[in-house]
């Protein structure tokens, strides 16, 4: 489990991370997400090793990250701007990292390079962006570490990767122990992927849940009722975070189990009922607006 | 994982697109030993040296040859090795991708360290071994041989490692290119710098400063501040066969640069990557370095340039405008943004006041510099430059140990003739009178004179000239003053010098010199003509040297300042000691010239002896004068007159002085050139001492003072070219005389 306490970090006058805390599981995908200049790459980089905080804690599996070669090689850290050594070839790169990472798999790598399509001789200064990080995350999946700490990953990505690394990090958590934390400001990439999500807004962390258990407690519907007081009832009834109205057509975003919410609504006899799938970005919406924040302000 | 990291393997590993660095260090290595090794071994056989001198020769290679060729690889492969292992700490992408690795910041710090030395230490190793085996086939092979090579790996190592560190500690403190390239500057150029400066300050406020010779701070600051100072200097002992104390210098200065740049790559955080400076604290005394310098300096360009009494406003508007722009260009580069250019106002304060107080020391002399003699009980013993004070400008020796012997020349290794009481540590009190009273007088002397260096004259009382002084204490340490002196105060000084035997050793230390290294004797006799004496008699040049010995022994202070009659000039050919650098091919041994005049004064009897052996005079009253011809220069014109009467001559000759030497001590009559005409028809030049001067050539010097006034004068006759400063040897006849003699 990576443990991160109270955690603060500042470049001058400018508070990159404020006191932030949280915990990130073990065998789950760890969204992070955040507009730009939220702190998520300070936190990964803290969190990675690369920084010290100057204030509070990151452990990891409960060793302190910060120079700490046994914590360090429990993770593998991938930025979003990833460097590789010049006249490097995919190769090269293996026989690196198999000098810091005991357990590197190369054969699984080089298994790796052939499916993802990437050549082994290859120089990666010759490498497109997207390739550099397929690279990248072939050779973190390979170095054999329980955590995989990726920033950006996915930016630049074109969809079928996007989808066969998504499928690699699958793959990887039902046959050992691996948990990738993904940092993104696009929460379109995470939401078909992540476990857990935690939001990062000027440095601080303003929610960190469950995204199962966020879908289970908000719920979508659209229905078709016969008249306004049943409407008026259901405001009453149900714990609603938006109700608007496409018609005849009323959707309504509200709290609660399905089950519950369902009883409620077929309570009244609707002419049509059904509840619609959320997504995350709709999900943030009802969850930060009820937190007092505008998403418009966290994101665009 | 730590063996693994310092296994070949991994090295070849990290190696990958760096196969240049070692690859170029190879190419480098080869010219610096096998190839240097076979040009010179060739250039030797091809200059008929001996085999024991090629020996020495090939021994010196190991030592000096080879530590300069492999002295400038191995700084080369310090500055590359530098630089591929720590640059990645300029780079956000590169800090990220190394620190991100799971090694301990300290391990990844020996890690590249032990990289960088197998790319120095492998080909070294190769291209040595290739020099020894080329030695070898050529004949040049001994153990002793290889403990040279060892230890001169040793000295290349020393010398890597801390160029080495001095690269690595200014990336580890420093963010970006720029400023890594300046404090780089800072590291190597800060102490010579401040030294120049220091130097030009004490030359332009203080009226002593000697500046023919580097000593205490200014020196302290040249050769010691930079690593490159410190390499040179242990270079040059270590050519002279010393440098044990230099290298342990050079020893203790690359562990503290190791240790420094240890702990500023532990502590350097990575979110430094990019910004200029890596450390606060380190980065305001970085700007104090560099403005209250820049200040000062600014400040002196602007005092040296107007020659008017604005000097001093100049002087102020520099030290502001260099403080304000230093200032200003140091946050422009902190900030890497112009708008910072005026930016921490207070600092720029700080500064001000800081550059303020630096000139005020110099400028009201605030520790007396000027006036300062050290305290007589500290003094071990005294220099003086006689350069411009005597015709004792010849040369000194010094006997080694194993009978070979050094000759320093009076006029440049002046103070390396100390001066102590005979046979003690310390001067005498009346000879530190002398310079207290010296030193007292000189800040009014150089406001007075200012601009006036040296001023030469025949010895006059109220002609002030300028005389290098160094006091050496007894701690070793030498302090240089350049001192204002007036011809009576060298008069006393020399008389206090005699008087404590200490100038008297001087001529001992060259009467001592055994006999059979003399090479001749020549004799400046009182006709003002020159001689080669006793050449074929050798046995007389003994004689003559026991009778100067005794002579001088029992000669006084008075006696030793009196007026010399004539003088001999000693020249030896001493066996020197064998040098490489001095090596002469198919010479066995080194010979060593040395040469002394030695004033013979009425009072040596037992020189006059032998000397009237000779034949020729040894005095005035040895010369049958006919005739003297004075020229008087007057203030725009000179006037000649001949005298022939016989007591005009004598009284001439009682107050003459020969001109073979210049004896600053005495007072002699100025803006008269006296030259007299032996029966024999030999022209000579004298001078004539100012309490003996005839009452005629008093009145001929009046009347030529009077000539000047009437202009258009007729009785012009005869122009001399060159001042009064002695015998004119350019005469030019008027035109009218010309034509008359026609």
């Amino acid at each position: 489990m990576i443990e991160i306490k109270d955690c603060s970090k500042s470049f001058g006058t400018v508070k990159a991370v404020d006191k932030v805390s949280l915990e990130i599981g073990e065998r789950e995908v760890f969204g992070l997400v955040g507009s730009n200049g939220a702190g998520k790459s300070t936190l990964l980089r803290m969190a990675a090793g690369v920084m010290k905080p100057d204030a509070g804690e990151i452990e990891i599996d409960g060793l302190p990250v910060f120079d700490d070669e046994k914590a360090k090689s429990l993770l593998f850290y991938m930025s979003d701007d990833s460097y590789f050594p010049s006249d490097y070839t995919p190769g090269d790169m293996a026989n690196f990292y198999r000098y810091y990472y005991p357990k590197f798999d190369m054969q699984r790598f080089f298994k790796f390079l052939r499916q993802f399509g990437l050549e082994e001789k290859k120089r990666i200064s010759s490498f497109s962006k997207g390739m550099r990080k397929q690279l990248n995350v072939l050779l973190g999946v390979s170095s054999g570490t329980k955590y995989l700490l990726c920033d950006e990953t996915f930016d630049g990505l074109d969809p079928v990767m996007r989808q066969g690394v998504k499928s690699l990090f699958a793959a990887e958590i039902m046959s050992r122990e691996f948990t990738p934390v993904i940092a993104s400001h696009n929460l379109r990439e995470l939401e078909d992927i992540c476990d857990h999500v935690g939001l990062l807004y000027k440095g601080g962390i303003l929610l960190s849940r469950d995204l199962e258990d966020m879908k289970f407690h908000i719920h979508k519907i659209q229905c078709v009722l016969s008249d306004k007081t049943q409407e008026r009832q259901l405001q009453k009834e149900l714990n609603i975070l938006k109700m608007e109205h496409q018609g005849s057509l009323l959707l309504i975003t509200a709290r609660g189990t399905r089950s519950k919410i369902m009883e409620q609504i077929q309570a009244k006899n609707p002419l049509f009922c059904e509840i619609l799938p959320l997504t995350l970005e709709e999900i943030f919406i009802s969850e930060t607006e009820v937190a007092g924040y505008e998403i418009k302000n966290l994101f665009f | 994982m730590k063996s693994k990291i310092c296994s070949s393997k991994y090295v070849k590993t990290v190696s990958k697109g760096k196969g240049w660095i070692p690859a170029f260090l190879t190419l480098g290595f080869l010219l610096a030993f096998p190839v240097v090794s076979l040009m010179l071994i060739g250039n030797w056989r091809g200059s008929s040296y001996t085999p024991e001198q090629m020996e020495l020769l090939y021994e010196n290679l190991w030592k000096d040859g080879f530590l300069l060729t492999g002295g400038f690889v191995s700084v080369l492969a310090a500055v590359l090795n530098g630089i591929n292992g720590f640059i990645y700490l300029y780079s956000k992408r590169q800090t990220d991708f190394y620190h991100s690795l799971p090694v301990k910041r300290s391990r990844m710090f020996w890690n590249r360290i032990y990289t960088g030395l197998v790319y120095y230490a492998v080909p070294y190793v190769i291209m040595v071994f290739l020099a020894i085996c080329i030695g070898a086939a050529r004949g040049f092979f001994s153990l002793k041989l290889m403990g040279a090579a060892l230890a001169l790996f040793g000295i290349h190592l020393i010398i890597y490692l801390l160029i080495y560190f001095s690269m690595v500690l200014i990336l580890c403190i420093t963010g970006n290119l720029l400023m890594g390239i300046f404090c780089m500057g800072m590291l190597y150029c800060y102490g010579p710098g401040l030294s120049l400066l220091l130097g030009s300050y004490r030359y332009g406020f203080y009226e002593t400063h000697y500046m023919g010779k580097s000593y205490g701070l200014i020196r302290f600051l040249r050769e010691y501040t930079s690593p490159a100072g410190i390499v040179n200097q242990f270079a040059a002992a270590y050519e002279e066969g010393k440098g044990m104390e230099d290298f342990l210098i050079l020893f203790v200065l690359t562990v503290l640069l190791a240790v420094l740049s240890y702990v500023a790559y532990l502590k350097r955080p990575s979110e430094s990557a990019g910004s200029p400076m890596v450390y606060r604290t380190v980065a305001f005394i970085v700007k104090l370095m560099v403005v209250i310098p820049c200040g000062l300096g600014a400040g002196y360009i602007f005092y040296l340039i107007p020659i008017n009494s604005m000097k001093t406003f100049w002087w102020i508007f520099g030290l502001l405008l260099g403080t304000v722009l230093s200032h200003g260009f140091m946050e422009t580069a902190y900030q890497m943004d112009f708008h910072c250019f005026f930016k921490k106002k207070i600092q720029l304060a700080a500064a001000g006041l800081i550059v303020a107080a630096c000139a005020m020391v110099y400028e009201t002399d605030l520790f007396h510099y000027d006036s300062y003699v050290p305290p007589k009980e500290k003094i071990a013993s005294v220099s003086v430059d006689m350069n411009i004070f005597s015709n004792y400008m010849g040369t000194f020796v010094k006997k080694a140990e194993d009978g070979t012997y050094w000759v320093g020349n009076e006029s440049s290794d002046w103070d390396l003739r100390e001066y102590s009481r005979s046979g003690e540590k310390g001067i005498g009190a009346k000879t530190y009178d002398v310079f207290c009273s010296m030193a007292e007088k000189q800040k009014e002397r150089g406001l007075e004179n200012e601009g006036a260096d040296y001023v030469i004259a025949g010895g006059n009382n109220d002609t002030l000239c300028k005389a290098g002084v160094m006091y050496k204490l007894k701690s070793g340490k030498k302090i240089y003053r350049s001192y204002r002196v007036r011809a009576s105060e060298f008069q006393e000084l020399f008389k206090c010098l005699y008087e404590e035997e200490n100038l008297k050793d001087t001529i001992r230390d060259m009467l001592e010199i055994d006999a059979e290294y003399l090479d001749e004797i020549y004799f400046n006799a009182a006709d003002g003509r020159g001689y080669m004496i006793f050449q074929e008699q050798k046995e007389k040049w003994t004689e003559l040297l026991e009778a100067l010995k005794k002579d001088v022994e029992n000669a006084g202070a008075e006696s030793l300042t009196g007026v010399p009659c004539c003088s001999i000039q000693l020249s030896y050919r001493l066996p020197g000691a064998m040098n490489v650098r001095t090596l002469v091919p198919g010479e066995e041994n080194r010979k060593e010239y040395a040469y002394s005049t030695i004033n013979v004064l009425p009072e040596y009897k037992n020189t006059l002896s032998v000397l009237k052996e000779t034949g020729y005079p040894i005095t005035l009253d040895d010369v049958a004068v006919k005739k003297a011809t004075i020229v008087y220069y007057g203030k725009e014109k000179e006037k000649t007159a001949a005298y022939e009467k016989t007591e005009d001559l004598e009284a001439l000759k009682a107050a003459a002085v020969p001109v073979s030497g210049f004896y600053s001590w005495l007072e002699c009559e100025e803006d008269i050139s006296v030259i007299l005409q032996s029966e024999q028809g030999y022209e000579f030049y004298v001078q004539l001492l100012k309490n003996k001067t005839p009452d005629f050539v008093k009145k001929g010097k009046e009347m030529a003072d009077e000539t000047d006034n009437q202009k258009g004068s007729e009785e012009e006759k005869v122009s001399v070219i060159g001042g009064a400063d002695g015998p004119t040897s350019i005469i030019i006849k008027s035109r009218e005389e010309d034509q008359t003699d026609e």
